[in-house]
């Protein structure tokens, strides 16, 4: 048995390799090819072993090859030709595929010859795209940027997240994504990051903002981290839009002071309600220990009057704590707007408060309402019916008449009314108990609670209610509601009716 | 020598009942009263000084200024000599709040809080604090 050649020693190395191997002698010609090659260049097993080399490349890539070979020749090392593309060779069976290869000087017996190693360069570009594919289906906006600062790929959700078109964001500046008065410092940060930084969330600690592409500032989560590639170190830039996050926790934050405010709200009124229900009760208590023990006395003459008065002050208890009812179920109770007679509602609350003293106090009107006004009909009369009563209560008796002063008038959709009277008015320093719950102003206010109902009211529709200060005899309230919209079958009935 | 008194209270009805306990009580002299924190400051410090230091009983919710700020007032007076009395008041109300108790703690006048009605331990107990 002979001893094998160098070359055939090297080619039955070549052969067992996973990896598409030409062995190409000085004159051009395919001395060798391993299974591989021939897989990948369609040729049958052994074909292409001394064929010119060009019958694999493309017509159109001839002359480029012609320099390649010169080129290589000129200076024979190692090297790698066709991974950024336009390297292609032509099968057997005539199909363009794209390579990438790597060339290396050898020799072989003697002889200068090439090894050529190829790689079919579609299989990267297949694997480029499933990483592609990968990254699209993250949830979260994928940025990568090279030390320039350019987008080399921006996934799915950051086109999208930042309003840009598929493509469109690619070989832009990542300022584009940066709000313009951080563009400076961003620059400076890229740079100190290409010089060694290490994945880590991005600002740490600060809020961040990216650049919607209309301009639009939002909030954004960012995180960094370096990545090696062929072309070079790149950073890939996790990115969460937290709009809505922000939202979510400006909502919450507020529905927590929302939910102080109400507790306050239950705090002060269980106070006061346990302050100011338990005060007729202590009157009762007290004024029945005074009819016993004057009856144990065998002291009389007052007994008849105290339980008079104890029965009084009890049935006003009652009639209280159902107006505190009232009040901390206002605001809760469904709303029915309807069409209202505003002129009609005042005359109506004005007679039942005056029927038992006629002649007491003048009423006076001025309504300039164009017709009916739509809003909750109980309600308004509650509120008129504090407001007259109070009117009515506050007379001052060094004067000749009381009068009580009604205006009402439509303000582009909106009713405004004052109440006003020439009574004693409200002194300054009490004004700001007015609206509050218990709040009373003098000996004659009633147990304090009809105004804080009447705001309570005028709140819930959307309106407002207030003390005219700049008035100097008597008093004046002002409120405004806003016109409602009459629930659909309030409307089908009136237009059947006419 | 009886002890004068003065009730400060905005409610008719619980003047009518302290001053009535009060009356058939040993030991009380002359029951004023006052309808609110005005009218017993200008009452109070304008008036003669007697010759015992009187007992004031002071409700505290009150229209326009409050129990506290009755005697907060009454204390500057004092302090700045424009009221040249002093008195040993007691509160008298139907507020049980600690935040209340609180309040009249930090006050000198003030030696005792009680609340409506007041009956014969609560008298008892006043008693005691005007001959300490």
């Amino acid at each position: 048995m002979r001893e094998m050649t160098e070359f055939e020693t090297y080619c039955h190395a070549l052969d067992v390799s996973p990896v598409a191997m030409l062995v190409i002698g000085r004159d051009d010609c395919i001395r060798h090819s391993n299974p591989a090659a021939d897989t990948l260049f369609r040729y049958p097993r052994g074909a292409l072993g001394g064929r010119p080399f060009e019958v694999l490349v493309p017509d159109e890539l001839r002359d480029l090859h012609r320099r390649h070979v010169a080129a290589f020749r000129k200076a024979p090392r190692a090297r790698q030709i066709g991974a950024t593309g336009g390297l292609a060779c032509k099968t057997g069976t005539g199909e363009i595929v794209s390579l990438e290869i790597g060339l290396e000087p050898v020799s072989i017996d003697g002889q200068q010859c090439i090894v050529l190693a190829a790689t079919d360069s579609h299989e990267r570009v297949e694997k480029d795209r499933d990483t592609r594919r990968l990254l699209d289906a993250s949830a979260s906006a994928m940025l990568m940027v090279d030390r320039t600062g350019t987008i080399v790929f921006a996934n799915k959700v950051a086109t999208r997240t930042f309003g840009y078109v598929p493509g469109e964001m690619v070989g832009k500046p990542i300022d584009m994504l940066v709000p313009e008065r951080l563009h400076e410092a961003h620059r400076g940060h890229i740079r100190g990051y290409f010089g060694g930084g290490v994945a880590r969330p991005m600002g740490l600690g600060r809020e961040l903002h990216a650049r919607h592409r209309t301009g639009r500032e939002f909030p954004v989560e960012v995180g960094l981290t370096p990545i090696e590639t062929p072309e070079g170190t790149m950073v890939m830039a996790t990115l969460v839009d937290l709009t809505a996050h922000v939202a979510a926790e400006r909502a919450l934050s507020e529905k927590v002071s929302e939910l102080d405010l109400l507790n306050e709200q239950l705090r002060s009124f269980a106070y006061s309600a346990s302050h100011d229900l338990k005060a007729p009760l202590a009157s009762v208590s007290g004024l029945m220990r005074l009819c016993l023990d004057d009856m144990r006395a065998g002291d009389t003459a007052e007994v008849m009057q105290n339980l008079h008065l104890a029965r009084d002050i009890a049935d006003d208890g009652v009639n209280r704590v159902e107006k505190s009812l009232g009040l901390a179920l206002a605001g809760h109770q469904e709303h029915m707007p309807e069409p209202v007679a505003v002129e009609a509602l005042v005359a109506e609350v004005w007679r039942e408060l005056t029927w038992s003293n006629q002649g007491r106090a003048r009423l006076v009107t001025d309504m300039s309402l164009g017709g009916p006004f739509v809003t909750d009909r109980p309600a308004l009369r509650v509120i008129l019916d504090t407001l007259l009563s109070n009117a009515v209560r506050f007379r001052d008796e060094a004067k000749a008449e009381h009068v009580v002063t009604v205006t009402a008038s439509d303000e582009s959709g909106w009713l405004l009314v004052h109440v006003s009277d020439n009574g004693v008015g409200v002194p300054e320093e009490s004004r700001h108990l007015l609206f509050k719950m218990f709040g009373r102003i003098s000996e004659r206010s009633g147990g304090g609670l009809g105004l804080a109902l009447a705001k309570k009211l005028v709140d819930r529709l959307g309106g407002e209610i207030r003390y005219v200060d700049s008035r100097r005899d008597g008093a004046e309230f002002a409120f405004t509601l806003p016109m409602a919209r009459e629930p659909e079958n309030a409307h089908s009935s009136d237009s059947r009716r006419r | 020598m009886p002890i004068p008194v003065i009730v400060v209270d905005d409610e008719p009805t619980d003047r009518y009942i302290v001053k009535r306990k009060l009356s058939r009580t040993p030991g009380f002299g002359e029951i004023g009263e006052a309808r609110d924190g005005e009218e017993f400051l200008s009452s109070y410090c304008g008036g003669p000084a007697p010759d015992t230091p009187p007992l004031v009983l002071m409700d505290i919710n009150m229209p326009r200024r409050d129990g506290f700020q009755v005697i907060e007032e009454l204390e500057r007076r004092i302090g700045s000599g424009a009221c040249h009395r002093t008195a040993m008041v007691v509160m008298l109300t139907s507020s049980d709040r600690p935040e209340d108790k609180e309040r009249a703690r930090a006050f000198n006048l003030v030696k005792g809080f009680f609340t409506k009605p007041l009956d014969d331990a609560d008298i008892d107990t006043i008693r005691e604090l005007m001959s300490a």
